[in-house]
């Protein structure tokens, strides 16, 4: 009888490539899972941190350095810049225009350039009676 | 130790493919679960990135109109007179800012800034439930 040494190790030598190229591919799907995950949890970070910052400014008129003061963060040019858990946003003060007040907010994830979320938002120039 | 060398018997043909074929569906399996759960989370956080973005939008254009009638123009859409003034701007295809301000010249007081819902709403009357009165 001949033996089935070779026939065995033929058949795990297979097992072992399938299982590698298999593996190989399913470590890619759990990466990009990972990444989309942790994308979106910067994003609803960021969504959170702008909506802060936009609720304060309007509640203090439209006065970033008020708000500054009274939140936290720095002013600079106009420029009021707040650190997040997750990275920076910062609020940039528009002109006044027919009694409007405009500003945008941006969102920045720790580690990245661009912005993740950016709002625009609006107060009366002047505060309420 | 002998007897028990010579009986040792080695492990059939197939039995590794078995296996890697278990481990491979498992791995397969988890994998796509993982991407599943992972692009409804993405979905939600779109979906509320969208809601608030779309909120802000209103809330801008609701501000743009108070600004008008602080200057003394009635945009279209203003319903009211005598300094009391209603309006609202749509948020979403389900949603609505409603506002409500007393403009006094310059001066201004918001009486009502409130997104409200304007879908249609329709009870489940399938369930036989209490309706607060005796028997």
């Amino acid at each position: 009888m001949r033996s089935k040494a070779p026939l065995l190790l033929m058949e795990q030598l297979i097992m072992v490539l399938v299982f590698a190229l298999a593996a190989a591919v399913c470590v890619q799907a759990f990466v990009l899972s990972d990444r989309i995950s942790r994308r979106s949890a910067a994003r609803d970070q960021a969504v959170i941190a702008a909506e802060s910052m936009a609720e304060q400014w309007k509640a203090c008129g439209g006065d970033a350095a008020k708000a500054a003061a009274a939140y936290g963060g720095s002013v600079e040019q106009g420029l009021w810049t707040k650190n997040y858990d997750g990275g920076e946003v910062s609020l940039l003060g528009g002109t006044d225009e027919g009694g409007l007040r405009t500003a945008s907010v941006d969102a920045v994830a720790a580690g990245d350039t661009e912005a993740v979320y950016s709002l625009t938002v609006a107060c009366q120039a002047e505060a309420e009676s | 130790m002998r007897e028990r060398r010579g009986s040792f018997a080695p492990p059939a043909v197939g039995g590794s493919s078995l296996l890697v074929i278990f481990a491979v569906l498992c791995l397969t399996v988890f994998a796509m679960l993982s991407l599943a759960t992972v692009q409804a989370d993405r979905r939600t956080a779109d979906a509320s990135a969208q809601a608030v973005a779309d909120y802000y939008a209103a809330d801008a254009q609701a501000e743009a109109v108070l600004a008008r009638l602080r200057s003394g123009t009635v945009p279209e859409g203003v319903e009211g007179a005598g300094g009391d003034f209603s309006y609202a701007v749509p948020i979403s295809d389900t949603q609505e800012l409603q506002v409500e301000v007393r403009v006094d010249g310059a001066n201004y007081t918001v009486l009502r800034w409130q997104a409200v819902s304007t879908a249609d709403w329709q009870p489940d009357e399938t369930l036989d439930v209490w309706d607060g009165g005796g028997e």
